[in-house]
């Protein structure tokens, strides 16, 4: 049991404890779920002390780190063949900075959840659920791994917006659950032609094994997806070309992209706050981790050969997203699109094939992590003492919250991209990558980079305007003296989950060599991948 | 014709042995119908305890015919691996519905064991057969058995037509099915449909009759199998039965059906005449249409029991695209059937305990119950999990190696309907996830409208049921377990 | 060549102006004690404000930066200050424009002393050039005038222009952003949410479609399958 799987299974023992306590102590729940997820970010944290940011990873197996293989389930087809499939977890540059994220986020979801007062026995089950496997997620290096945790993720997320969430919880939360189902049940059927391609060069047995998939002297030869010499079609489209486009659309509806974002509008704004906080803090960037893991690793032909499509759902995406966010009324559905907005910064991060365009994308999906995390944790602040969010009842709120109000400054800065904080590195980053393109011939024109410029400012925009109208002027609320006095500031506990995340931004933007540090290495050997297909 | 009489009697007397687990089904036939005449005055579980230790034998003498591969009776009768293990399967279905039957009819329950044998009968007669006469023979004794099955019980108008609909619909089925078998006799003289001679008439002969005799032919099979367009009973039907027979019709005829249709597909489609790519195409498109027709009917469906029997329909579909890319292995499609039947029973054991507390089959009865049964909803909605076919259950790994079979099916990746079946399947899983996911939402999502306070008591079904769940889990994360008793 | 010239001048007249100062303030007669009343006394600075001027005034003595009074390069500021140039030195320059300047100085000093003690003033106050020295050659109106009154008028009309047509335009922009995004939204709920409501309930709509053959009517459900294999067998025949 190396230390990689007692952090992905540190969440079911919470899981079962939970279980097994009865409903007496319910008040226990909360403290145990706390206890676990501290400890998951102990060993998070000593991983990323431990880890060799040298050690490029991507498609060799030697270079992962905190590696576990072990052989789960090898079963006989007869002609078909045998299906090999490895419980193989380890850790490269662009996992383990998402990871130390997630540990993260998860803390600031138990902060959030800390008020939880509707059956809290199956809430903290549930999230100790999706706990394990959005760790699982992110650690897989098995395809079929990959997807049964792809998978597990969906329940609990299914369960917590429907069960706690808002008014039209039952309509976000099948939404959801069909929108990410659809994409990747897609992707099933990639898996399964991508594990027929694919040979093991250990064993000659067909593989799941992810890092197997990116070699192309693995493919067998006239198989579906085989790299050399693939005249295979699909209603006259390449088969790797397929494979590509449905394994970019299961992913690009975690991201989300423009127009497959609309189940997040509704997911989010349903969501009881520590479900917002954890989707857009972490389940994001599975659609990101997903493009770059899978997508861009496995089929990187293709992926120089759609850069720029993908480029322009990026622009698209942020462009789009900052609009909506623009015409939102609703505080919380506001911030729903400016991650959509902010997402599309990955995206055209990731499509500009540039070091720094993808290093960019990686720190854009860490730092809206956290910095999302805030923002639903601060909506829900303002929720939690009045249930309401609608952004013109509110008004001249800095005379009566001025710490609630100088949290929601620093986090829209930080999140509009002022320098000094680390938004502004992600995005610059992308933008330095996306203008670079044109020099570097990945075939990302600089109209995109400066388009992506565009989205700053507008996100500026909204940020700003929404900050003038909520907190500045004369004091008005909606409800009257009733929410005068409802409305209390900050308490000791919010404090607790917002400053770290702010500080981060902070020290991040400031050192974001913490990040780049350790995943430099694995974004050069991902370009080195690509390259030769551009 | 020079094989003398004695060369018969012996080759008959020779091929008994094969006939054991039959033989032993036939004598505790006779024993549970003695039983019920006479020995439930003395003791009212005779019958019942009969027919479990007949199923037993049963079971033992199975596992005792595994690895063996022998025909017997003139090639009436087969006894391979397939037929081994869909006995197998069928007898421990069996075995759960019995004690299932016994639970929830505990009284005037004496035949319904002696029916539910003969239906077993029937079904390996099904499975272990390619002779056209022994196949009439054995979708009429399950017919009759079911059609007796289905009315036993009934109490009210609802069930006597349900019993009434499933035996008119089921005759005229069967009616037009043995005019297909007469024309296909007439044109190739022989019954068995594995048999050279019987290929080479049916080539000999003219492609109308032809087509239209498989037509008819596939009409029973249909029936039984309940594909589009002889899909029409179940719902009624699944819905009228009570729910323990439900459980059983939805299981046991269906893997016979389907283990018959298996073997004529894999004798008739390898062949390079015409009718193959004909059966080619039909199973396509019926597997196809069953597909979607199941799961888009079942998308309205407010009862549970009508649900399933939509949801059955669809897994008919994915069962079918399984056959069609069958090739010499038949693990996975074990695999598939057992988790099917093991699906299928959790779900009605389930529904029944539901009946029994709610009184209630639809749906919206189990509205806000998920915080009074947490534990029963629990397994429940891991159960609907299963059968949409999403990880970590038995589910999904039936799902993925059918897949996997059919991708690798003959390596044609330019085949259309392997790329249609592929995506239909893919994305009928997608439209089940809504019908399924209703029981969950209705426990958990909805609030109950009255304050039903009852405790469940724990069963025996229950505890099944409850098996079932972990096992539906366990087989999903190491199905190795269970594949390689098929190798 | 004219910027030494022109600094060798301004030196004359400092030390014109400074000598001016000197024998105006502290020679010939005491012209203030008519001014001054009883309250007012004429007395010496206190310590306070003595101590600091004693001071600078002490650090104004040459001895203190060199104690050669011919090498400059000896004095320590000099050689604290010394920068490598890229011309060369002019050493003699150090020895005759301090000796051109202290003649100058010592001129002007006695010039000064015979205008303002000697009263020997040459000008009359009418003279125009007198007159253009006392207004500081009218500068500051030129300066009033033209910069600060223009700019003052340029200020305004360019806030015109800035309230009027620049933010007139950003209003413009913003009022066309927020339009945008509102199209964008609408576009967002009623188009692209509106094709996946519309796919999911068109699913569900189908379902309806096709479990309408299930009416409960045996008949009927015979009809439909015999209807199907009727159609199948036609299309054997026809194909």
């Amino acid at each position: 049991m190396g230390l990689l799987s007692i952090l992905i299974f540190l969440p079911l023992i919470a899981l079962a404890l939970i279980l097994v306590l009865p409903s007496t102590v319910k008040a226990s729940y909360k403290y145990i779920s706390l206890v676990f997820t501290l400890l998951q970010l102990g060993i998070s944290l000593y991983i990323y002390q431990n880890f060799q940011g040298a050690q490029a990873g991507v498609n060799s197996l030697s270079d992962f780190q905190f590696l576990e293989q072990v052989s789960w389930i090898r079963l006989d087809l007869g002609s078909i063949g045998k299906l090999e499939i490895d419980y193989l977890i380890g850790l490269d540059g662009i996992s383990l900075p998402l990871i130390v994220l997630s540990s993260l986020v998860m803390l600031m979801g138990i902060g959030a959840s800390w008020n939880m007062n509707k059956s809290p026995k199956g809430y903290f089950a549930l999230l100790m659920l999706l706990n394990t496997a959005v760790m699982g997620i992110f650690c897989a290096l098995d395809f079929f791994l990959f997807y049964v945790f792809y998978e597990v993720m969906l329940f609990p997320l299914y369960f917590l917006i429907g069960i706690w969430g808002g008014e039209r919880r039952e309509y976000a939360a099948i939404k959801f659950f069909l929108y990410t189902l659809l994409g990747s049940v897609l992707m099933l059927l990639v898996i399964v032609g991508l594990y027929f391609s694919v040979i093991n060069p250990e064993s000659g047995a067909h593989t799941f094994n992810m890092l197997h998939m990116m070699n192309p002297a693995n493919y067998v030869e006239g198989s579906f997806f085989s790299f050399i010499g693939n005249y295979h079609e699909v209603f006259g489209v390449p088969a790797r070309l397929i494979g590509f486009i449905i394994l970019f659309f299961a992913f690009a509806v975690k991201v989300p992209i423009v127009p497959l974002h609309t189940w997040l509008p509704d997911a989010h704004v349903e969501a009881p706050t520590p479900v917002s906080i954890i989707l857009a803090g972490i389940l994001l960037k599975i659609g990101g981790y997903g493009i770059i893991r899978v997508c861009y690793s496995i089929f990187p032909d293709m992926a120089a050969e759609t850069n720029w499509w993908l480029a322009l759902i990026g622009i698209i995406s942020i462009l789009y997203g900052a609009l909506n966010a623009l015409a939102q009324k609703d505080l919380k559905r506001m911030i729903a699109y400016s991650s959509v907005s902010h997402m599309g910064f990955v995206l055209l991060g990731i499509a500009s094939l540039t070091a720094e365009g993808l290093s960019g994308a990686m720190f854009q999906m860490i730092s809206h992590g956290f910095l999302s995390a805030a923002l639903f944790f601060l909506v829900g602040v303002i929720y939690d003492r009045v249930h309401d969010r609608y952004i013109y009842h509110f008004r001249g709120l800095a005379s009566i919250m001025p710490k609630y109000t100088a949290c929601v400054a620093i986090v829209f800065f930080a999140s509009l991209g002022l320098p000094g904080f680390s938004a502004f590195i992600g995005e610059a980053f992308v933008i330095i990558g996306a203008f670079n393109a044109e020099s570097m011939a990945t075939g990302i024109p600089r109209w995109m980079a400066i388009a992506g410029s565009i989205g700053i400012f507008l996100s500026a925009a909204y940020f700003l305007w929404t900050l003038q109208r909520m907190f500045f002027g004369q004091t008005r609320l909606q409800g009257g003296t009733a929410w005068q006095s409802a409305l209390t500031d900050l308490n000791r506990r919010e404090l607790l989950v917002l400053v770290p995340a702010i500080s981060l931004a902070l020290i991040l933007g400031i050192m974001p060599s913490l990040v780049f540090g350790k995943l430099n290495a694995s974004i050069l050997k991902l370009i080195d991948i690509i390259n030769p297909y551009l | 014709m020079h094989t003398s009489i004695t060369n018969i009697l012996d080759q008959i007397i020779n091929s008994v042995p094969l006939l054991k687990p039959e033989l032993a089904l036939i004598a505790g036939f006779v024993i549970s119908i003695f039983s019920s005449l006479f020995l439930t005055k003395i003791n009212k579980h005779s019958t019942f305890i009969a027919t479990l230790l007949t199923l037993v034998v049963v079971g033992y003498l199975l596992v005792e015919q595994l690895g063996q591969t022998e025909v017997g009776f003139a090639n009436f009768w087969i006894v391979d691996p397939i037929s081994t293990y869909a006995r197998i399967i069928i007898t421990i279905a069996a075995l759960v519905i019995t004690v299932f039957i016994s639970h929830r009819h505990s009284k005037n329950n004496g035949d319904v064991y002696s029916i539910l044998l003969a239906a077993i009968l029937g079904t390996h007669v099904l499975v272990s057969t390619s002779n056209w006469l022994l196949v009439f023979i054995g979708i009429e004794m399950v017919s009759i058995a079911s059609y007796i099955l289905v009315g036993y019980f009934s109490k009210n108008k609802v069930q006597a037509e349900a019993a009434m609909k499933y035996a008119l619909f089921g005759s005229v089925c069967a009616a037009i099915m043995l005019y297909g078998l007469s024309l296909i006799y007439g044109l190739t003289g022989e019954l068995n449909f594995q048999a050279t001679t019987h290929l080479q008439g049916l080539m000999d002969a003219p492609e109308l009759i032809v087509s239209l005799a498989l037509l008819f032919v596939l009409v029973g099979i249909g029936f039984k199998l309940g594909f589009v367009p002889f899909h029409l009973w179940t719902p009624d039907v699944y819905q009228g039965a009570p729910t323990s027979i439900t459980a059983f019709l939805s299981t046991i005829p269906k893997v016979g059906a389907l283990i018959l249709f298996t073997r004529l597909f894999q004798a008739w489609s390898s062949t390079d005449f015409y009718f193959s790519e004909l059966l080619e195409w039909y199973v396509i498109i019926v597997a196809l249409a069953t597909m979607l027709i199941g799961n888009l009917a079942a998308l309205r469906q407010q009862e549970a029991k009508r649900m399933m029997a939509y949801s059955s329909i669809g897994h008919t579909g994915f069962l079918l695209m399984a056959i069609y890319a069958y090739q010499d292995s038949s693990a996975f499609l074990f695999f598939y059937i057992s988790a099917y039947v093991l699906m299928n029973l959790a779900a009605f054991l389930f529904i029944n305990q539901l009946e029994q507390q709610t009184g209630s089959t639809t749906i919206s009865s189990y509205a806000g119950l998920g915080k009074k049964m947490p534990l029963l909803f629990t397994a429940f909605s891991l159960v609907c999990i299963s059968l949409v076919g999403l990880p970590p259950t038995i589910g999904f790994i039936g799902k993925l190696m059918v897949f996997t079979a059919l991708f690798d099916f003959t390596g044609e990746y330019n085949n259309t309907a392997v790329i249609l079946l592929l995506i239909v399947g893919a994305l009928t899983s997608v439209i089940s996830l809504f019908f399924y996911f209703r029981i969950p939402l209705y426990a958990f999502l909805r609030k109950s409208e009255q304050d039903t306070d009852q405790k469940i008591t724990p069963n025996i079904l229950l505890c099944i049921g409850y098996t079932f769940t972990v096992l539906l889990i366990f087989l999903g994360l190491f199905p190795s377990l269970l594949i390689d008793l098929f190798n | 060549m004219a910027v030494p010239i022109i600094l060798i001048i301004v030196s004359f007249l400092t030390a014109f102006y400074i000598g001016r100062l000197i024998w105006k303030t502290f020679f010939g007669n005491f012209r203030f004690a008519e001014y001054l009343d009883r309250e007012h006394r004429l007395h010496e600075a206190p310590t306070l404000m003595l101590a600091p001027m004693l001071f600078l005034a002490f650090c104004c003595l040459a001895p203190l930066f060199s104690l050669h009074p011919l090498d400059y390069h000896s004095s320590w500021l000099m050689q604290g200050l010394h920068v490598q140039t890229t011309f060369p030195a002019m050493p003699s320059a150090h020895l005759y424009i301090p000796v051109v300047l202290t003649i100058g100085a010592i001129l002007a000093w006695l010039i000064g002393w015979k205008w303002y003690i000697k009263h020997q003033y040459p000008f009359s106050q009418e003279n125009k050039l007198i007159l253009l020295a006392n207004n500081q050659f009218y500068i500051n109106e030129l300066n009033e005038r033209i910069f600060v009154k223009g700019i003052k008028r340029l200020s305004t009309s360019l806030y015109f222009i800035d309230r009027k047509v620049i933010d007139g335009l950003v209003h413009l922009f913003t009022n066309f952003i927020q339009s945008l995004s509102r199209a964008m939204h609408w576009l967002d709920k009623n188009i692209i949410d509106g094709i996946v409501n519309f796919v999911a309930s068109g699913t569900y709509y189908l379902g309806h479609l096709v479990r309408h053959v299930q009416n409960g009517q045996l008949q009927g459900y015979l009809g439909f399958a015999l209807t199907v294999l009727i159609l199948g067998f036609l299309y054997l025949i026809i194909k």
